[in-house]
């Protein structure tokens, strides 16, 4: 008979804008000044509720007709939904001015489809936070030859909420192993959910 | 059922499942549970706990005998304080594998 926590999931709280080259920025309102890329720049949200995003700017061929700019995130954040309107303020070095673009799905990382995951324990050893921010929280097993962890990611995690939000996950984790035959829920903090449980 | 003990952390404590350690040793200020799962040939996977405070051989050999407890009663969440400073807290824990010791 399994061991096993539930995880109700939601994306009620937004999301981490997905790692990487992102394209479809509006680049009439900014100006290239050299070729190079940017320090990581913060993005600000004109609408809906993200923070905490930040995303370099690579200018090529500047003042040539094939001048362009690539925008990489390099981190998601949290909050984020389809629709909201963001901007990237240039350095002064590389460009000025912003960089607009409205938020589609496919700019956000991708949730779980599911309404609930069972997490199951049965060769757990501890849980960990992946991060400082607690955007997500690990739970290692092992199991001959094999090392890997069950990974809850989490929206509005920050540095403040961490120790919370790893106790909480550890008390389910705990509650699972001490009392077979019954799945306790995951109870976080306020303001903080799951989007997604992979074994990773 | 499992055999937890429990480190203290923040103002809580986390767990760690200690089914299958079969040995405990002092390593660079750390405690290091060797488990009975075989990681590759001669190794074995193993847990290192690292403390707010320096572990010592004393400490790891009283984590030993904390745990041998714990496996005789499945269930249990025993907290362990290091013997040499009660208010040490665990600041991490990692997998590693390691030799057969």
């Amino acid at each position: 008979m399994a061991n096993q926590f539930i995880v109700n999931l939601s994306t009620e709280g937004g999301l981490p804008m997905k790692a990487g080259t992102l394209a479809g920025w509006d680049e009439t309102g900014a100006t290239a000044d050299s070729n190079g890329t940017t320090a990581a720049i913060d993005i600000v949200s004109s609408t809906g509720s993200g923070s905490g995003a930040k995303a370099t700017v690579e200018v090529t061929d500047q003042g040539l007709p094939a001048e362009a700019f690539t925008v990489t995130i390099t981190v998601g954040g949290d909050g984020y939904a389809a629709g909201d309107e963001v901007s990237l303020t240039g350095d002064g070095v590389i460009y000025t001015g912003d960089l607009t673009l409205t938020l589609d799905a496919a700019a956000l990382v991708t949730p779980d489809s599911e309404a609930q995951a069972l997490v199951p324990v049965d060769y757990a050893l501890f849980v960990q936070l992946a991060d400082s921010a607690a955007g997500a929280v690990d739970m290692r097993q092992i199991q001959p030859e094999h090392n890997r962890y069950w990974r809850l990611s989490l929206n509005g995690g920050t540095s403040d909420n961490a120790e919370a939000i790893l106790l909480a996950v550890n008390s389910a984790m705990r509650k699972a192993m001490q009392a077979p035959h019954r799945n306790p829920i995951l109870g976080l903090p306020e303001g903080v959910t799951c989007y997604d449980v992979a074994l990773m | 059922m499992a055999s937890l003990i429990e480190l203290k952390y923040g103002t809580g404590a986390l767990s760690l499942n200690v089914d299958g350690v079969f040995r405990v040793e002092e390593d660079s200020n750390n405690a290091v549970c060797y488990y009975n799962t075989p990681a590759a040939s001669g190794e074995v996977w193993a847990v290192t706990i690292d403390m707010s405070e320096n572990v010592t051989a004393d400490d790891a050999e009283t984590l030993e005998l904390l745990i041998k407890r714990a496996q005789q009663a499945p269930g249990s969440k025993t907290l362990f304080e290091l013997p040499s400073n009660k208010d040490a807290t665990v600041d991490s824990m990692a997998v590693s594998n390691l030799t057969y010791p």
